[in-house]
């Protein structure tokens, strides 16, 4: 599964996502924590940041998720 | 830009004699006018077969937006025009030479796919803002970092491990090196593509990759590279050493005059050139290095 999405807002996009699969809620943390740490020298109040990390939060949530059901497989 | 201290520490014992002949020679033709399909053709089967076996797979590989593909370079030549095929002989060229060289704090593989990657991100962000000047912004991405092939090996251990050791605190790599050194990679790029007399658009597309609203004439070059260096880095494809994305200079994403949803765009882009552009570009011994 490959979640796709064109307006970043991580949590509200995929609360439908994390309602029918809950342990998608803590692939979600992780990826927003890598994040959270990566873009630590970024001014978020800047709107090309904030949507840069927007789309990497949800690139590195897709990779989680698809090594999640690719070890399960 | 500390000039003097970067061309006698760094660059001092640099042999720049004989580097991209058959680009000088494609920029002769076209600064006198006489240019045409034959004579660049005629240049380029005269040098390296590498560079023209590379040349027809990067006119193929997806940077340009046609769907026609080429076999020859004399069809190269005719797609994409005399310019844009000067411009990416001398990427290509300059790759084969400084691809020798070790980036020595990471993997020579993982070097050339961030400049690979930036490359196209530079290609992708050119296809809305200047669609007739592919290869010059993907030269730029490309070579962006070149400073580091010249500046890591040459620096003595102590400022080496100095660099490395505050790496894991909370500033930018280039600005560590400056820190310590006094100067920067992007600095000694750009005093590089000035001693090998490149054009000046893009000596400043790679010197102020970090302070792109510095450049005297080219902030276009140097803030297209710079927002495409970041957002390469936050895709974490290949690296020149940096931990952390790189901040983002006031000015910059405003120079460029587009919409943030062209980030998606590009992103997307990089992904599915990433392939066909490290497999036309890279050998397979430098792509095998690090597994």
């Amino acid at each position: 599964m490959v979640i796709k999405v064109q307006k970043i807002n991580v949590q509200q996009e995929f609360s439908a996502q994390i309602t029918a699969k809950p342990e998608y809620a803590r692939l979600l943390r992780i990826a927003e924590r890598e994040m959270k740490e990566a873009f630590r020298l970024a001014d978020m109040s800047q709107p090309m940041m904030f949507e840069l990390r927007g789309l990497c939060v949800v690139r590195r949530f897709n990779a989680l998720i698809k090594n999640q059901e690719g070890a399960i497989e | 830009m500390n000039s003097r201290k970067i061309q006698d520490e760094v660059l001092a014992n640099i042999e720049l004699s004989g580097v991209c002949t058959s680009y000088f020679k494609i920029d002769d033709l076209i600064r006198q006018g006489g240019e045409s399909e034959v004579s660049i053709t005629s240049v380029l089967d005269e040098g390296e077969l590498i560079v023209k076996n590379r040349l027809i797979k990067l006119v193929n590989s997806g940077i340009y937006r046609h769907p026609q593909k080429v076999a020859t370079v004399a069809e190269a030549v005719r797609l994409v025009g005399h310019v844009e095929i000067r411009d990416l002989v001398l990427g290509i060229s300059l790759m084969e030479v400084l691809n020798r060289l070790s980036p020595d704090i990471v993997t020579r593989e993982s070097f050339w796919k961030h400049g690979l990657a930036t490359g196209i991100a530079c290609a992708s962000l050119a296809g809305y803002l200047a669609p007739d000047n592919i290869a010059r912004f993907f030269l730029a991405g490309l070579l962006h970092d070149i400073g580091s092939l010249f500046m890591y090996p040459q620096i003595s251990e102590r400022s080496l491990m100095n660099i490395l050791k505050k790496r894991h605190a909370s500033d930018a790599l280039y600005d560590l090196e400056e820190e310590v050194l006094g100067y920067h990679h992007a600095e000694v790029g750009g005093v590089f593509a000035a001693n090998l007399k490149l054009p000046i658009w893009l000596q400043e597309a790679i010197g102020y990759h970090h302070a792109p609203m510095d450049a005297p004439h080219h902030s276009l070059e140097a803030a297209t590279v710079h927002v495409a260096d970041i957002i390469v880095n936050a895709m974490r494809c290949g690296s020149r050493g940096e931990f952390l994305v790189p901040p983002l200079a006031t000015g910059a994403w405003e120079k460029l005059q587009l919409p943030a949803g062209v980030l998606q765009a590009v992103m997307l882009k990089i992904d599915s050139l990433m392939p066909i552009v490290t497999s036309a570009m890279l050998d397979e011994h430098v792509i095998d290095q690090s597994h």
